[in-house]
């Protein structure tokens, strides 16, 4: 589903250029869950802009879904991003403005849904996450554990191929972080495609594969044999 | 989509109540400004447009040395049934409107002027009646047409079509029969007569050559052309039969001006009758109204950027689930669309509640209503959307352009571009900020010294009363002499002319063919208007011959020779300098004073002004003694007059209006420019926020962090101002020269205006300044 041949990304500024990936290669299958890890500053949240099509790699090769999308414009890139891929974020990124019905319902709006089928595949999201009867609640209304429940719907709401999850649980406490990591494996076991930066080798261990990068390299790659039943 | 866009557009409307009341105030009060010119300009603009053959009616004016709307009313029956170009002619005068006086129950009253038409002028100017018939109401010498309002007015509760109007015509009354009732005729109306006469009635009681005479300027002609007339071609054969028919002294330079151009283009066209307008004022106003648009757009802009740079977060998210540019870009459109059309619904009250203080400065009647003003409140409609597109779209553009992953880093939004079209748009800002306060720094002093300049006579306490035609120098002598016995009248004069312009202004050559100008006075004139003679003595009783020269006049002629009791003057008519009086303004200050003599001659060949100067303190009295003398020995006129001072006021009343409209123009630009001023401090504020509380924790005081927020503003103000002078210098000196008298430019006008520029620019900023710098260091640092 995903492979990239020596994915590079620097930043220049006038005087100073810094490599925040240097020749990442790397190869995601359809129905993994793998874990990115590594200390701060090493570039994951710079390999998941990239592997999320948010950003642009500056050199080499990124196949998403057998297509060559490295030198993809913005406008194909949201085109691409909305179809197959759902987003997770540490901060949970809901819109304060929209209640958790509508933030929900913001993916299909941009995929043009029609309005009756719209409202079934939210309405199953909510059921399924437990947070139906928050529908009408805005965001600062919820505990944090519930907020990125709603952004795991979100998510999940478009049938994304993919979700990126940077860091999902770095705003929770334990037993919040533990739901969430839960529903990730739930969403692997139904067949969902997960990517997962974290900080915490507990978390990290919930994939099936843990890439370690350091100084923008990926240093292993450690393959498990544990699957979660 | 819709739907969600309006959702999130009201919720943050409510959410950020604070920054949307700026911007609705800000735009509200732009737009209402901007409307109430447009309005103006509208009004202007629409003068005789209704008028079914408004593209085929011209009016005839001199075109010689100096134009003259005034033609001669033999030139409709001389060039008849001559010119198949011509469909219709017609002739309209206005005659002793100082004059125009009815007697209805044995009142006396003045009514607004007469005028005297041929029958012709029911078809060209599309007047309508309610009474009456267009083709014979004119016909009968003895008939008048009046409007429903005046009908109304005159014989309340009844209907006055085929009643007598008793109407004064020179010193006599006149019984005339109502033939017609006009309809109310639309305001912006070339012609707007409250009483029409028939022109044959002239042709009856003039007695001199009026109607034959080709030297008699006494009307104004208008044509009623068949379609297609080419009327270049038309012009030349109209001079051309006109120069073979008149005498040979009489030398035809006619042009043909469209009726839809009189209203507006007609400021150099002499002996107008009817309402008149200026293109240049027009523009002038029109100009402003875009100045204003402008920085209540900028202020827009300004503020929605400060609001939307709070919600980059929400712009990120909706990229990242899948919206595209134009998704955002749609969505940006709405928003400041929907704010624009709350700001149009508040300028539109502004709009009614400054309309009549609008039609008060502007001496118009506008009107708005939907059905007559369609156009400008589509117009009012259409400027709303396009504000909310072009600052929508500025700011729509800026952010849908960033990269998602730009918009999660809290990095820096600006680029370099970007911020050099927001120091653009603050500087465009500036400069007009300091331009206005200059301007109204300037005009305010010209219209100071216009009031404090010292004219050369004395302006207060002097009223004049137009002497009645027909009256004689034996009754005036028994009304002056009546009047010398009060205690509260110190002196009266009769003459030909007062200044400014109260009475006939005559020139006369006395050598050379060099003019000068004319003025018939008696012996009283220099003490009733206090002018000081610099040599000689006044003039005497029975005394012909002897004149007054001015300052001017004197040194013209004699430069410094020292003035003696027996000089003379003139080549063929001679005249005897008993002496020389202080210059004095016969005119307002617009035009230089000009060589002038004072004669005491025949009076009773001219129209005359009374001037009554009244003792101090006593101007009630004065004015009640005047009047009971007048009613006493002129019962058939009526007892009308006006103070020098508030002729004055009625001949500046133009650029005191543009004074007071400029004034409130700088106002309100400051208070918009202030308010985005605000927004763009505040804006700064949140950008920095990280750089502040690194800058506290290391010590910073609270003058550095406002000083380093302020900086920039100041420097852009200041680069501003010094690009402002030099363009409102020069406006400035065109303005200036409208007056032959006016005020030096002097430095410290501009130095003022940059000082209250800089120090409200300066408050604005150091407010919002200081509490971004006094706020916490911990909280500017917590999510770091």
């Amino acid at each position: 589903m995903i492979r990239t041949n020596n994915l590079t990304k620097i930043y220049r500024t006038e005087e100073v250029e810094t490599t925040a990936l240097g020749s990442v290669n790397i190869e995601i299958n359809e129905g993994e869950f793998v874990s990115i890890m590594g200390p701060s500053g090493c570039g994951k949240s710079t390999l998941m802009n990239i592997l999320g099509l948010l950003d642009n790699p500056s050199g080499g090769e990124y196949h998403f879904i057998g297509t060559e999308v490295s030198k993809f414009t913005e406008r194909q890139r949201a085109h691409m991003r909305k179809e197959n891929i759902g987003f997770v974020f540490q901060s949970f990124n809901l819109i304060d403005e929209l209640t958790i019905y509508e933030n929900v319902e913001l993916p299909l709006l941009y995929l043009k849904t029609p309005s009756s089928e719209r409202k079934q595949m939210v309405e199953k999201v909510l059921e399924h996450m437990q947070i139906m009867h928050r529908r009408n609640h805005f965001p600062q209304q919820l505990s944090g554990g519930q907020q990125q429940r709603v952004a795991v719907a979100r998510a999940l709401v478009a049938n994304p191929k993919i979700i990126l999850a940077d860091e999902p649980t770095g705003n929770l406490d334990s037993s919040h972080g533990d739901e969430v990591m839960k529903m990730l494996t739930d969403l692997n076991e139904a067949g969902t495609t997960i990517v997962m930066v974290t900080h915490s080798p507990t978390y990290a261990e919930y994939g099936n594969r843990v890439i370690h990068l350091f100084d923008g390299q990926v240093v292993t790659e450690n393959y498990k044999e544990k699957f979660h039943v | 989509m819709l739907k969600s866009y309006f959702k999130i557009a009201f919720r943050n409307l409510i959410k950020n109540r604070n920054y949307a009341l700026i911007n609705i105030i800000g735009l509200s009060l732009g737009m209402a400004a901007v409307f109430v010119i447009t309005r103006f300009v509208f009004e202007e603009l629409s003068y005789d447009q209704d008028n079914q053959f408004k593209n085929r009616i011209y009016r005839v004016y001199h075109d010689g040395k100096e134009k003259s709307g005034a033609t001669q009313a033999i030139l409709t029956t001389a060039i008849e049934d001559k010119f198949p170009e011509i469909e219709k002619t017609v002739r309209i005068g206005k005659y002793w409107q100082d004059y125009n006086l009815i007697r209805y129950e044995n009142r006396i009253e003045k009514v607004e002027p007469f005028y005297f038409a041929d029958p012709e002028i029911f078809d060209v100017l599309n007047i309508p009646l309610l009474q009456g018939n267009t083709e014979t109401c004119l016909d009968d010498p003895d008939a008048v047409v009046i409007t429903r309002q005046f009908g109304e007015k005159y014989f309340p509760g009844q209907n006055p079509f085929g009643k007598i109007l008793t109407i004064r015509y020179g010193n006599s009354f006149y019984d005339r029969k109502i033939t017609a009732i006009l309809d109310e005729i639309p305001k912006n109306t070339y012609l707007n007569p409250d009483v029409l006469l028939p022109l044959k009635f002239l042709e009856q009681v003039e007695q001199s050559d009026l109607f034959t005479n080709w030297g008699f300027n006494s009307v104004t002609t208008l044509f009623l052309l068949k379609k297609n007339a080419e009327i270049e071609q038309l012009t030349a054969k109209l001079n051309n039969f006109v120069s073979a028919l008149a005498p040979e002294w009489f030398k035809p330079d006619y042009r043909l001006q469209p009726l839809t151009r009189v209203h507006l283009y007609s400021s150099d066209i002499s002996c107008r009758i009817g309402e008149y307008g200026d293109i240049a004022q027009v523009r002038l106003y029109g100009a402003i109204a875009l100045i204003i648009l402008i920085i209540a757009c900028i202020n827009f802009i300004n503020l929605s950027l400060v609001q939307s740079s709070r919600r980059i977060k929400e712009i990120g998210v909706r990229k990242v689930v899948g919206a595209g540019r134009s998704a955002l870009v749609y969505q940006s459109l709405l928003e400041s669309i929907l704010l624009s059309v709350i700001s149009l619904a508040f300028a539109f009250l502004l709009l009614k509640l400054l309309l009549p203080f609008a039609n008060q400065i502007f001496n118009r009647q506008m009107q708005l209503s939907l059905t007559e003003n369609l156009s400008f409140f589509l117009v009012m409609i259409f400027i709303a959307l396009l504000v909310g597109l072009v600052c929508g779209g500025s700011t729509a553009l800026i952010f849908s352009s960033l990269k998602p992953v730009t918009l999660f880093s809290n990095k820096q939004i600006y680029s370099s571009g970007n911020s050099l079209f927001k120091r653009t748009m603050l500087a465009f800002q500036f400069v007009t900020f300091c331009g206005l306060i200059i301007a109204s720094l300037v005009i305010r002093n010209q219209m100071i010294y216009l009031s404090g300049k010292q004219l050369g006579y004395n302006t207060e306490q002097v009223m004049v009363i137009m002497r009645p035609p027909g009256d004689t120098n034996k009754k005036y002598n028994v009304f002056a002499s009546q009047l010398q016995n009060h205690s509260a009248i110190q002196s009266v004069t009769i003459s030909s002319f007062v200044p400014p312009v109260f009475g006939n202004w005559i020139t006369q050559s006395l050598e050379k063919d060099e003019n000068m100008e004319w003025v018939i006075a008696d012996t009283s004139y220099l003490s009733a208007l206090d002018m000081k003679l610099v040599a000689g003595r006044n003039l005497r009783e029975n005394e012909p011959g002897a004149i007054l020269l001015n300052e001017t006049a004197y040194k013209k002629r004699f430069s410094n020779q020292p003035f003696t009791p027996d000089m003379e003057i003139g080549t063929d008519n001679k005249k005897r300098i008993v002496g020389v009086v202080q210059d004095f303004h016969t005119h307002a200050l617009y035009q230089k004073i000009d060589p002038l003599f004072i004669e005491n001659a025949g009076i009773d060949d001219f129209i005359a002004c009374i001037s009554i100067k009244l003792s101090a303190g006593q101007i009630p009295e004065g004015i009640q003694q005047a009047k009971q003398i007048w009613q006493k020995i002129y019962p058939n006129d009526l007892f009308s007059f006006q103070f020098i001072d508030e002729k004055f006021d009625q001949i500046y009343q133009n650029d005191e209006q543009f004074a007071q409209l400029i004034s409130f123009f700088t106002f309100l630009a400051v208070v918009i420019a202030c308010m985005g001023l605000f927004g763009l401090i505040s804006f700064t504020a949140v950008q920095r926020t990280k750089e502040i509380g690194i800058r506290k924790t290391l010590g910073a005081t609270i003058q550095n962090i406002a000083l380093l927020l302020c900086r920039e503003y100041l420097i852009i103000g200041m680069i501003s101002f010094v690009f402002a002078v030099p363009i409102l210098y020069y406006l400035m000196e065109i303005w200036l020269q409208r007056f032959a008298y006016h005020i030096n430019l002097d430095w410290w006008i501009f130095a003022l205006s940059g000082l209250i520029a800089f120090s409200i620019a300066a408050l604005t900023v150091s407010f919002q300044a200081i509490k971004a710098a006094t706020a916490n260091p911990v909280e500017s640092l917590r999510y770091e």
